[in-house]
């Protein structure tokens, strides 16, 4: 269907003479833009209403409502910036010189300026590995670290929805996180990620909006 | 220039002309004529690598200064045929707002591969062209070769004021027959042309200092002292060309990879060039910026005024020969509710 405000030229024309780019031309890069998220989403997503997610580093829970929250920030704030989606086991490549392209987490977080960062889906088997995970979680953080708070990159963070056994397995990683002041957000609400000592001594975990 | 003296100079009367006299042609960039405010007998630099759209920039200066507030110029065109420049007029021309009822999209590709439909081109015939050429409110714009001066820097005066005697001979309106504009597209071209026809063209580009003196001796000696304002194309060099994608590729910020990109010695011949220059913009366009339909400006040098060496983006449609302040609308809630429904249908 023709846009009605363009006529499908893809721009208006101000009565200064000036020319404005329509919303219609920005529909298809949006959808573009948008598509590599499709693969966060579950066949269910269309009955999903997107969470109000804020702007700024955060972390989500995986869910359709949650994902479809993050589409709608990444079209409000970060377009057109390119995002790259990357997972702990890039940021352990690039760390232990083994990428292909990156030798360097360093070099890993300035390849783009927004990184989606998928721990969607914990290997409990190689969770349970602690000399594995001291691996990961060296790398991952560091990776974080460079891009939210060196380059002050965006970044989002997609957690497995078992966000309970991915702490326990990963408490450093959370330590680490939140020590940069990411939260994640999980149903309908932001809380913090556990401090070690924290989690020792049984410390605050509260929910908060 | 009159000898002035404080002692006996007319206070009273200058005062009196504050504010009247034209601020003269302007960019038609917001934040550069903020910070420029006119250029009435200005040499104005515009510097960029190729492809970052100085020349389509220079024709819409052209062209605005024409349409919108009656200026005539003279744009020398050193790398294009003058008949494609003129096309390029016309199908900046059929953007003007007069002309949204008629619901045409014409572009440069349509006309130039003459891929347009018969309607769009009675359209441009009866319509567009007829306006933009005898519009009596609009400036003349003409497009010149190398020929039209003689491939000789002192030609150009003589061009200018015969293309001027050509504006009385035709009848144009009084205040159209004067030229406000020269537009040199690129004045390291017209160096090497003007070298190989006073026999120093062994190394033409050394002679871009004297060709950049020239054009500014022009601006105020113009005409019997009327003056012009001078808009020179220019390239830049090579190490900066190196040192902006590295700033590009390491920047450390990815929000401020395009900050800061050129400075004063990034431009050829910098010296002569900065030194002669009363303004003095840099642009600069990639693949990323291209898709995005941006242009980055920096205005490295303002001599009467500030300068700008971060930069900003303006928008940039070389398919309909645009390039203006950058204007977008805004993702709605209500949009991005209706976009999220088309991803998840696709």
């Amino acid at each position: 269907m023709t846009c009605t405000k363009c006529e499908g030229r893809g721009y208006t024309i101000e009565e200064s003479g000036k020319l404005r780019i329509c919303i219609c031309a920005l529909r298809e890069r949006h959808k573009t833009y948008l598509e590599p998220m499709k693969a966060f989403l579950s066949p269910y997503a269309k009955s999903a209403t997107p969470a109000e997610l804020r702007e700024g580093p955060q972390a989500i829970v995986k869910s359709d409502a949650a994902v479809l929250g993050l589409m709608k920030t990444m079209v409000k704030t970060w377009y057109p910036e390119p995002y790259v989606i990357t997972t702990m086991e890039a940021c352990n490549e690039a760390g232990f010189q083994r990428h292909a392209e990156f030798k360097s987490v360093s070099e890993l977080a300035g390849s783009s300026g927004a990184f989606v960062l998928d721990l969607s889906f914990m290997n409990k088997m190689r969770a349970r590995n602690a000399g594995l995970k001291e691996g990961d979680s060296m790398y991952l953080v560091e990776f974080v670290h460079e891009v939210v708070a060196r380059r002050k990159g965006r970044l989002a963070i997609v957690l497995d929805p078992r966000v309970g056994t991915f702490m326990t397995a990963y408490a450093d990683v959370c330590d680490g996180l939140a020590e940069l002041g990411i939260e994640y957000f999980e149903g309908t609400a932001y809380r913090r990620f556990a401090r070690i000592a924290e989690s020792e001594d049984g410390g605050d975990n509260g929910w908060y909006k | 220039m009159a000898i002035e003296v404080v002692q006996e100079f007319d206070y009273l009367t200058a005062f009196e002309n504050l504010g009247k006299n034209a601020v003269g042609p302007m960019m038609y960039i917001e934040r550069l004529d903020e910070k420029v405010r006119g250029m009435p007998k200005r040499m104005v630099v515009i510097a960029g690598f190729s492809g970052s759209l100085k020349t389509t920039y220079a024709l819409n200066l052209a062209y605005n200064n024409a349409v919108g507030l009656g200026y005539s110029s003279c744009f020398i065109s050193l790398e294009m045929e003058p008949e494609e420049q003129m096309l390029r007029l016309a199908v900046r021309h059929a953007q003007h707002p007069s002309f949204r009822k008629y619901n045409f999209k014409i572009t440069v590709n349509k006309v130039l591969l003459n891929t347009w439909s018969k309607e769009e081109r009675d359209f441009m015939e009866q319509i567009v062209v007829p306006d933009l050429q005898r519009n009596p409110g609009y400036g003349r714009i003409h497009v010149t070769g190398p020929s039209d001066f003689q491939y000789s820097i002192a030609g150009i005066e003589c061009m200018l004021l015969a293309l001027e005697n050509h504006a009385v001979e035709v009848g144009a309106p009084g205040l159209r027959q004067t030229i406000d504009i020269l537009i040199v597209d690129y004045v390291q071209l017209l160096a090497k042309y003007a070298g190989f026809a006073n026999g120093s063209g062994s190394d033409p580009y050394r002679f871009t200092g004297e060709v950049f003196t020239y054009l500014r001796r022009l601006t105020t000696t113009y005409a019997k002292e009327r003056g012009i304002t001078v808009v020179a194309l220019s390239q830049l060099n090579r190490a900066s060309y190196t040192a902006a994608k590295d700033r590009i590729r390491n920047a450390r910020i990815p929000g401020e990879r395009y900050d800061n990109l050129f400075d004063a010695t990034s431009f050829a011949e910098s010296s002569a060039i900065m030194s002669d220059a009363d303004v003095a913009v840099a642009l600069y366009s990639d693949d990323e910026l291209k898709k995005q339909l941006k242009v980055r400006i920096q205005l490295l040098k303002n001599r009467r005024g500030e300068s700008d060496e971060k930069g900003f983006d303006a928008l940039a449609m070389p398919e309909v020969a645009y390039v203006g302040d950058w204007q977008n609308d805004t993702a709605t809630d209500d949009y991005i509710g209706e976009l999220l429904s088309d991803v998840l249908v696709d």
